[in-house]
């Protein structure tokens, strides 16, 4: 591989204008990922970088009352460093898991979005959270639900040539939350997989409930979770039953394997049986 | 000898520090498949400064020769394993080889064969060993209950702190060898031999060992040899540092066990037969075979009484990397096998797992073990100290409550606690090897300096301080005063396979007699007193019970309910090793090593036989965050001597770990009682 | 590329890809003896150093990265008083690291004692987990760590942040 050029812009406008001459340059963050998989960095073409790693637009977090608003380069440690990172709901809990202490000084939020191939073990969260992405490239800048960035077979589809520079994160609080690694194969096997629920109960009630797979597929079927909503806790057998193994069902549909949609069913179920034991 | 500061770099003792001038740096290109016939080798152009050796340019014997087998330095004609070191390339910029190493491309004729434990032809066999007592299948027919059971332990990494490697470089005629490596006078024999130069024209200097898990004991000689043939080549500082993959998927592991076994009980749950079958998968390489399977027939019946008992143990070859010993050579391997069948006997006589091995421990007298025991194994004290410390039984007794009453039986209990004994002795040492020549010699000068020599040394500097504490409190002089030096020169006995770690206390033992000796003479005898002490003990001529450390371990986890997975609540260690000599260290050590071998039981799996670039990165050891409380507490017993301690977590805390799970999970893996 | 970077507190330059790994860098071109270059892949943590006041791992840093940073290596920590302080807590403790891990974990101490530092989130022993290694008893090495901290930090210390 060779590196012909490597850009440090000042502004995120400087940094859009070097994409627009480089479209197929790589956007460096915290650069962990980019440096422990070497697949990342063509070999057999000219590579420009662009270090957005160490924008202050991208540094900021803000908060309102409706949400927090992160900016792409925050990192995994400073998310967690937050006050109140159980606010953060899954997001804290998948951030907490990703590598080590000193990983996720480097890593940031934006790298765990914005991964070509596969969506990483925080997207799951996120999709959970249905948090909105904020994207520019040389045309512009718009915001996005996370799932804009799930493209068919529910692949990843993250737009070339842009650049991710805020995600906002709704303050929902959640009454129970649980993020896991799904099965065996550890990060960074190509199926290693993150499981990612959600519920809000409000008195014996299922309010909410959201649950995701991320991987080398997105897996969340808002039309399912959609079903148990209103349901009072707890609930029977039937409902986990059927709920687990439809779930599961959607996984197999996106060609997700046999035995990692099994153990979703399993995850799913035992969640929905004791979701007070997942309390935050 | 302690590698010494040349200016080098060498004061820590790590290899990665060696930096001399005109320094080359060594890669290993490897055969990328096998077993299988050579077909070709091409290798880039090379530049001046640079080489590549093969087998051809050893000029002594091509192959390192151990009782029953030999492994080629570089293989030649035929590879007997994909990753087999078929070449090396030497040259002054480490990323210029390590490029030219990617470069060169080596094609095989691979034939794979089958590697399986559960069924081998004779062909496969590397050792052998057998043991008998009492007719067993009679006894079998007569007994009230036979339990039948087979119990698999899996490939295990070392992961040492540092990747294997070794230097090599000329001082004057002398060729200097720095090797990580617990049996430096195999380092020199091989070298010499691979030379063709004589012993004592090879220097071996220790490098930083750190717990090295018996796993440290043949191969760092293989490295040497490629060192020093570069440096022998190219008349120049040579260093070969293995990278963190290639040490993870060549480097020996711990050989993979199938123990199968028949246990009959009578009507009151007394052993009456014990029919065991232990195989090894042992690589393509075993020249810790013969030592492996001579451990496991001499350990398989634990402390365990019976009067007919049968060992068949077989070292297995297979087209896989060598493997070979993990603390204690098979002694850990012999004790989970046996401590899970334990519990699996138990539950088949409806005995508490304690109540069971309690009944069965021998008394004075047995034969057992193949000697008549003189002290009855130290399990009592242990056992009551580890119910004291981890609340054992109202747990179990919790737990099974649980098991029994669970509303739904398709789901597990989802809690459990095991517990396991585990002994480690002195005569246990391996078949080969020259423990009569272990000697020590202590020699207190005119100035009241006292110097140790001995073949081997304690792999921890804190150990070594507890050597010369030791030897100055015998004599009654300042701990500064005290040198120990590894005897290294060509004239000093080979410790052989009691480098292995429980040959430490027998030198310990030498060092305080040769103290001893010296203390007695010290006023009565002009300076300088020189004593030496030779170990007399050979072979096995008492039993390994006798005298041995003992240790019960408590493992107490719970299933997490969504993803299944154990969650280890807490680790109980209860020892009885005869006088700690230095109590912190100790408890330490035995905290690090139990840590470590419960990480072994989580997420620490490597299948040799899919074994790749990925199998490094699916390979989980337990962090220091992901580490349950542990508990560590030594009996004081007034016992004088000191015990060895460094096996004895690996072989009970798995077994714990194992038999807890089997309550957690209710399943007994691969058991039939009949 | 040319390099500038403040190395344990000296300005210091060198000439480099844009993506050699910092860690590499320190060991070959400034004799950071201390810095491993083991995995390179940032799971053993053996190459941790500080960068602007926090622990990273130096093998996931590119050269390019590295330029107007603050590093510290082990070799900068043990001038400092925290470096006795933790050297002091690990005797205390009777825990003697292997060569391989001991800057790395010394390091990763000295950060939590930094006032500068927020790693608030990441507390002491997920911090001291970025560093892998099993030459010592998990527990005795938190304890040591803990004893340093709360010599340098009194109470301000806690686990459950
Ligand atoms: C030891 C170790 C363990 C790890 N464990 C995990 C794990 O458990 N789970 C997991 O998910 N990941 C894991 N990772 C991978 C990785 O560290 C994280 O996913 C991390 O969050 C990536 O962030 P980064 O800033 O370092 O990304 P980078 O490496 O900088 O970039 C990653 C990708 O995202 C692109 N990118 C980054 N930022 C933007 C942006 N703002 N706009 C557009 N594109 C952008 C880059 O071009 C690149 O393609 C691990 C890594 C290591 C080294």
């Amino acid at each position: 591989m060779t590196i012909d050029d490597v850009a440090r812009p000042a502004t995120v406008q400087e940094a859009v204008a070097s994409l627009k001459r480089r479209p197929d340059a790589i956007l460096w963050a915290g650069g962990t990922l980019l440096m422990s998989d070497p697949s990342c960095i063509p070999a057999d073409r000219l590579v420009s970088i662009v270090d957005i790693g160490r924008l202050p637009e991208l540094a900021g977090i803000h908060r309102t009352e409706r949400y927090v608003e992160v900016g792409a380069a925050v990192t995994l440690a400073s998310l967690l460093a937050l006050p109140k990172p159980a606010l953060l709901g899954p997001l804290a809990m998948a951030a907490a898991a990703v590598g080590t202490a000193s990983v996720r000084n480097l890593a940031t939020l934006g790298g765990t979005i914005a991964c070509r191939n596969r969506f990483m073990s925080c997207f799951a969260a996120l999709s959970c959270m249905d948090a909105a992405v904020e994207l520019r490239d040389p045309r512009g800048v718009r915001w996005h639900g996370i799932h804009k960035l799930v493209g068919p077979g529910n692949r990843p589809a993250f737009p070339e040539a842009s650049m991710l520079t805020r995600v906002r994160l709704p303050h929902l609080s959640w009454d129970a939350v649980v993020v896991r690694a799904l099965g065996d194969p550890p990060y960074p096997h190509p199926d290693a997989s993150t499981f990612a629920a959600c519920a809000r109960i409000e008195q014996g009630v299922l309010a909410d409930l959201r649950v995701a797979v991320s991987g080398r597929i997105l897996v969340r079927d808002r039309s399912l979770e959609m079903t148990l909503a209103g349901r009072r806790l707890p609930l029977s057998r039937r409902e986990i039953g059927s709920f687990s193994s439809d779930m599961a069902a959607s996984a197999l549909a996106l060609s997700i394997p046999p035995d990692i949609s099994s153990r979703l069913e399993a995850y799913v179920s035992a969640f929905l049986d004791h979701p007070e034991e997942y309390a935050l | 000898m302690k590698a010494r500061s040349r200016g080098f770099g060498l004061e820590d003792g790590r290899l990665s520090s060696f930096r001399p001038p005109d320094l080359v740096y060594v890669a290993t290109v490897r055969a990328p498949s096998g077993p299988g016939a050579i077909q070709s080798i091409h290798s880039p152009h090379l530049p001046r400064d640079y080489r590549f050796i093969t087998a051809e340019d050893i000029p002594g014997q091509a192959a390192m020769e151990f009782p029953g087998d030999k492994v080629p330095i570089l293989a030649k004609g035929r590879v007997d394993y994909p990753g087999q070191p078929v070449g090396l390339i030497a040259g002054p910029d480490r990323g210029r080889v390590d490029e030219a190493v990617r470069l060169t491309k080596v094609l095989v004729d691979a034939a794979p064969e089958d590697g399986g434990l559960d069924c081998f032809g004779s062909g496969r066999l590397k050792a052998r060993a057998q043991r008998s007592t009492g007719d067993v299948d009679r006894a079998l027919a007569e007994a009230a209950t036979v339990v039948k059971a087979s119990y698999r332990l899996g490939a295990v990494d070392h992961y040492y702190p540092e990747p294997q490697g070794a230097a090599a470089y000329y001082d004057y005629d002398r060729l200097v060898i720095l090797s990580s490596t617990q049996w430096p006078s195999q380092v020199r024999r091989a070298i010499a031999s691979a030379l063709a130069v004589d012993q004592s024209a090879v220097t071996v200097l220790s490098g930083f060992l750190g717990p090295h898990l018996d796993g440290k004991l043949w191969y760092p000689s293989l490295l040497a040899c490629h060192a020093a043939l570069v440096a022998f080549i190219l008349g120049k500082p040579a260093m070969l540092q293995l990278s963190r993959d290639e040490d993870f998927l060549y480097t020996p592991k711990r050989a993979p066990l199938l123990a199968s076994y028949r246990a009959g009980m009578d009507e009151d749950g007394r052993l009456c037969a014990l029919d065991a079958s232990l195989a090894v998968n042992i690589g393509a390489h075993g020249p810790l075979a013969a030592a492996i399977v001579d451990t496991l027939a001499a350990s398989f019946t634990g402390p365990y009484s019976c009067p007919a008992v049968r060992a068949d143990v077989w070292a297995v070859a297979s087209d896989r990397p060598p493997m070979g010993a993990w603390a204690g050579l098979g002694l850990s391997s012999a004790t989970y096998g046996l401590e899970r069948l334990a519990d699996a006997c138990s539950r088949a006589s409806g005995a508490d797992p304690l109540a069971f091995r309690l009944l069965n421990v021998s008394q004075k007298g047995d034969t057992t073990s193949g000697v008549a025991l003189k002290q009855v194994p130290r399990l009592k004290g242990v056992s009551e100290r580890l119910l004291e410390l981890s609340d054992y039984r109202r747990k179990r007794s919790a737990y099974e409550l649980i098991r029994k009453r669970r509303p739904d039986p398709s789901l597990p209990p989802g809690f459990g606690v095991g517990l396991a004994f585990a002994y480690q002795s002195n005569d246990l040492l391996p078949a080969f090897g020259n423990l009569k020549a272990l000697a020590v010699e202590a020699e207190l000068d005119k100035d009241g300096f006292l110097t140790i020599r001995a073949p081997i040394l304690p792999t921890d500097s804190s150990a070594l301080g507890v050597w010369r504490n030791e030897a100055a409190a015998i004599i009654g002089i300042d701990p500064k005063a005290v040198r120990v030096e590894r005897d290294a020169g060509a004239d000093s006995p080979d410790a052989g396979p009691a480098a292995f770690s429980n040959a430490m206390n027998t030198v310990a033992r030498l060092v305080g007699d040769a103290c001893s000796d010296i203390r007695d003479r010290r006023f009565r005898e002009a300076l300088p007193l020189v004593a030496r002490k030779v170990n007399r003990k050979s072979g096995r001529k008492s039993s390994p019970l006798d005298g041995a450390s003992w240790a019960g371990a408590v493992v107490e986890l719970t299933l997490d309910p969504l993803d299944g997975r154990p969650r280890v609540k807490g680790v109980w260690l209860s020892l009885d090793a005869g006088r700690v000599l230095s109590p912190v260290k100790a408890r330490l050590s035995l905290e690090r090593d139990a840590a470590r071998a419960l990480s072994t039981c989580l997420g620490e799996r490597f299948d040799p036989d899919h074994a790749g670039p990925a199998s490094i990165r699916a390979y989980r050891i337990s962090r220091l965050d992901d580490t349950p409380p542990i508990v560590v507490d030594f009996l004081d017993t007034g016992d004088a001597r000191p015990g060895g301690l460094g096996e004895l977590a690996f072989s009970c805390v798995p077994a714990a770990f194992a038999n807890a799970l089997s309550q957690a999970s209710d399943s007994a893996d691969s058991e039939e009682t009949a | 590329m040319n390099v500038t970077f403040i190395l344990n507190g000296e300005d210091v330059a060198c000439t480099a890809g844009a993506l050699d790994r910092l860690s590499e860098l320190l060991r070959d071109t400034f004799g950071m003896a201390s810095v491993n270059t083991d995995c390179g892949s940032g799971r053993c943590g053996t190459c941790l150093v500080l960068m602007d006041g926090r622990p990273v791992n130096s093998c996931l840093v590119p050269a390019f990265r590295a330029r107007d940073c603050e590093i510290i290596t082990y070799e900068g920590f043990s001038r400092t008083d925290d470096y006795g302080r933790v050297q002091a807590a690990f005797d205390r403790h009777g825990v003697d690291l292997c060569p391989f891990c001991r800057p790395a974990r010394y390091l990763a101490i000295g950060s939590a004692m930094d006032a500068r530092s927020d790693s608030r989130g990441a507390d002491l022993p997920s911090v001291l987990s970025s560093v892998l290694c099993t030459c010592s008893s998990p527990a005795a090495v938190l304890a040591a760590a803990m004893d340093a901290l709360a010599g340098r930090q009194g109470p301000r210390y806690s686990r459950d942040h």
